[in-house]
């Protein structure tokens, strides 16, 4: 397979359309089995009972919520230096999953934080610059709506995404470089989990369900915006 | 590999991000005593606090120094505990509800007004760690740090 087909329009429609199936098999099959697992298989916490397995939706989606603003970034800056259109397709693709992700995590976090810290919502810097993340989010496709212009909008998205990825980092080590009442890292790199195995694999498989998801919904969403951009080019016309 | 154009571009963007950064970062060491959502018990000692300030604590609530006062006729719950940090402990009021996690060894956030080297809490807050294990092991892990 040629990579750098991925680039050209016709060849990442191709892509889009051919992974779909694959994305929304594993998600279903990876969440099912993480879910069952998590809620059901899964020994309840030695302090907070019952209650802790709201991780298995808190802790995939607020790491996605991260990794697809990185994936944004990444793909904003492309756009913007090497004008290259695949990139700005997943500019405009990608906000509202991550903001769907980013309010998941937080909704997610306030029935957790209400029964375990007595509060729905405390102003620490994980919450607070989580909630950032979703204004970033709310913003880019506020900005997307908002300009008629394509390429004008296309620029100001760019500029604000890469911007806004400032917060990514903050998010990320806002609960070592602050007192927070946001607990610390469970799962790191480079140390060993701070979970026990029982209940770490169905936390693993949720991760892994809910990033195929992700995919899936950026590869729907990227052939429906090139279907739209190219709805007149003769590949297009021609079948795909 | 890059035209003129593209090297331009690159130029323009690592600047403004290398200006972005050092901007986020000066904000940031500005504010850093604000973005600490609490207190420790021996910053609060330097602390320079009026009877009206709101502010809140956090440490470990310190093992059997919890004790429920007298119910006077409101119907509520009175509770008076210690809470700690490496250095130095305060004493803490509270009436109402304590959240599922409060117990003594415990971290807790409480928020309230400093009066007569009280803590007199509106709010407590517990603080849940990054540790997850089934009943079974932590209570095997107590008894090998036991013995």
């Amino acid at each position: 397979m040629n990579w750098m087909l991925l680039l050209s329009a016709p060849g990442c429609y191709r892509f889009a359309k051919a992974c779909q199936p694959w994305s929304a098999v594993s998600a279903l099959l990876f969440l099912a089995g993480g879910l069952i697992g998590g809620l059901y298989l899964a020994p309840a916490d030695y302090q907070q009972g019952e209650a802790f397995r709201i991780i298995y939706w808190h802790v995939p989606t607020a790491f996605l919520s991260l990794m697809i603003y990185t994936a944004m970034a990444i793909s904003a800056s492309l756009a913007l230096i090497f004008r290259i259109k695949i990139f700005e397709a997943m500019v405009v693709a990608l906000p509202p999953i991550g903001a769907a992700f980013t309010a998941t995590a937080l909704l997610s976090g306030a029935l957790w934080g209400r029964p375990m810290w007595g509060a729905w919502w405390v102003w620490d810097a994980r919450l607070t610059s989580e909630l950032v993340l979703l204004f970033l989010y709310l913003g880019v496709i506020a900005i997307c709506r908002a300009i008629p212009h394509p390429q004008k909008a296309m620029k100001a998205m760019c500029i604000l995404t890469l911007v806004g990825f400032i917060d990514i980092p903050i998010i990320h080590y806002s609960v070592s470089w602050w007192q927070t009442l946001h607990q610390g890292a469970t799962l790191t790199l480079l140390s060993k989990p701070k979970i026990e195995v029982s209940m770490l694999w169905p936390l693993l498989m949720t991760l892994v369900g809910f990033a195929s998801y992700a995919f899936w919904l950026t590869c729907l969403r990227i052939q429906t915006y090139l279907a739209r951009a190219h709805a007149q080019s003769s590949w297009f016309r021609g079948g795909v | 590999m890059f035209s003129r154009q593209h090297k331009r571009r690159i130029g323009w963007f690592c600047l403004i991000s290398l200006l972005a950064v050092i901007v986020v970062i000066l904000v940031m060491s500005a504010l850093r005593q604000n973005i600490n959502l609490f207190f420790t018990p021996s910053e609060l000692e330097q602390a320079q606090l009026t009877e009206k300030m709101i502010i809140r604590i956090g440490g470990m609530v310190v093992p059997n120094s919890v004790r429920y006062l007298e119910t006077r006729d409101d119907n509520r719950i009175h509770v008076q505990f210690k809470v700690r940090d490496k250095t130095s402990q305060i004493t803490v009021q509270y009436s109402g509800v304590l959240p599922d996690l409060f117990r003594e060894g415990q971290s807790v956030v409480v928020q309230g007004r400093w009066q007569q080297s009280t803590l007199h809490a509106v709010r407590v807050l517990a603080k849940h760690d990054e540790n997850y294990m089934p009943p079974e092991v932590a209570k095997a892990m107590k008894e090998n740090h036991a013995s």
